[in-house]
C-alpha cells in the first residue's frame, strides 16, 4: 500500500499561507481551551447563569462562522507584509466536501447516542488526530503531527480512566475536557511559538537583494 | 517552427511566468509580495514578467493600500487560463512522445 501523494511542493507554498505563521493554532487552541473551561465551569455548577451561557454560544458561533476572517485580520495586522496576500479558490469540489461534512456528523452522532460510552473521548480524539494528519501531511507540516500525537495520546489516556460502568453523557465530556485541554494547550504553544519563530526571519521588505 | 511539433506560447513557457501562472490558477487572487517570496525573484524581475503577462492580457491587475502598505492584486484572467490549458496540452503532446524513449530501461541479466 503506498501513501497518498503530498501536493507539489510550489502548491505546497500555497496552502501553507494559513498555516506559516501559526495563527490558526492559535485560534483554535484557544477555542479548545474555552470548551474545555466551559466543560469544567458546568460541572462545578450544572446550571451557569443565562449571561455566561449566552457568551459561550456566541463565542462558539464567532469561531464557526468568523474563524476565518478573524485568522486574516490577525494575519494583515501581525504578520502582513512577510506572508503577502492570497485569496483561494475553493478546495474541494462542493460534493466531496459535503459528503465528508456529512461523514464527520454520522460518525459523531454514532459517538454520542450509539457507540460504547467509553469510546467517546477517544473517538473525539480520533477525528482530531485525522484532521491534524491531513493538515500535516498535505502541508508537510511537522507540527501538526505533534498535535496528532498529542490528541490520540489524550484521547487514549481519558478512554483509559473513563470508568468502565455506564455514566451519564455529562460525566463522560467532563473526562473528555481532557482531550480539549491538552490540545487546545498544544496549539497554543506550538502556534506561539511558530508565530514566534515566523516574526524572527528577515522579511523581503528588508532584503536588499529584493529592495 | 515546423507544423507537426506543438506549438508553445514563449509568453507562458519561460520558466519564471510559467511559476508564476501556475500560481495564479491555484488561487483566485494573489498580491505582489507574495509572488515574491513564492518565487524567489527580484522586484525588478517579478514587475517586469508581470508586465508581460498584463500587457498579453492574460493576468488582471488591482492596486489599492491596506493601511499604509501599497496592495498590488493578480489574477489570472480567461485568456490567461486558456493560454495555460493551450500550453499544458501542448507540453502533455510532447511528453507523451517522449515516453517510450525516456522511460528507464531494465538491465539485463548477464549469463554466468
Amino acid at each position: 500500500m503506498s501513501l497518498p501523494k503530498t501536493r507539489p511542493p510550489w502548491v505546497r507554498t500555497l496552502s501553507a499561507y494559513w498555516v506559516v505563521d501559526g495563527l490558526p493554532d492559535l485560534l483554535v487552541g484557544c477555542a479548545f481551551v474555552v470548551d474545555a473551561g466551559w466543560q469544567t465551569l458546568t460541572t462545578l455548577r450544572p446550571t451557569p447563569s443565562l449571561p455566561v451561557r449566552l457568551a459561550f454560544v456566541l463565542f462558539v458561533l464567532a469561531i464557526a462562522f468568523g474563524g476565518r476572517w478573524l485568522i486574516q485580520q490577525a494575519k494583515w495586522r501581525l504578520t502582513y507584509p512577510r506572508t503577502g496576500y492570497v485569496r483561494y479558490r475553493p478546495i474541494f469540489p462542493r460534493r466531496q466536501f459535503y459528503l465528508l461534512a456529512a461523514a464527520s456528523l454520522l460518525f459523531t452522532a454514532w459517538l454520542v447516542f450509539k457507540a460504547p460510552q467509553r469510546i467517546l473521548p477517544l473517538g473525539i480524539a480520533a477525528m482530531l488526530t485525522a484532521i491534524f494528519v491531513w493538515v500535516g501531511w498535505h502541508n508537510l507540516s511537522k507540527r501538526y503531527f505533534l498535535y496528532a500525537a498529542l490528541a490520540i495520546l489524550s484521547g487514549g489516556l481519558s478512554w483509559w480512566a473513563a470508568p468502565a460502568v455506564p455514566q451519564p453523557l455529562a460525566a463522560l465530556l467532563q473526562v473528555g475536557t481532557g482531550v480539549f485541554l491538552a490540545v487546545g494547550l498544544g496549539l497554543l504553544g506550538g502556534g506561539s511559538l511558530t508565530l514566534w519563530r515566523y516574526l524572527q526571519l528577515p522579511s523581503h521588505q528588508d532584503d536588499p537583494d529584493h529592495a | 517552427m515546423p507544423e507537426n511539433f506543438p506549438h508553445l506560447d514563449p509568453l507562458v513557457h519561460a520558466p519564471a511566468r510559467l511559476h508564476i501562472l501556475s500560481l495564479l490558477a491555484h488561487a483566485d487572487e494573489l498580491d505582489f509580495l507574495f509572488l515574491l517570496h513564492a518565487t524567489h525573484l527580484t522586484r525588478g524581475n517579478l514587475s517586469s514578467h508581470l508586465s508581460k503577462l498584463e500587457q498579453a492580457g492574460y493576468i488582471h491587475v488591482e492596486k489599492t493600500f491596506r493601511g499604509k502598505y501599497p496592495l498590488t492584486l493578480y489574477r489570472l484572467s480567461d485568456r490567461g487560463r486558456e493560454a495555460l490549458r493551450t500550453y499544458h496540452q501542448a507540453m502533455q503532446s510532447i511528453l507523451d512522445g517522449l515516453k517510450p524513449v525516456l522511460a528507464p530501461t531494465r538491465k539485463r541479466k548477464r549469463k554466468p
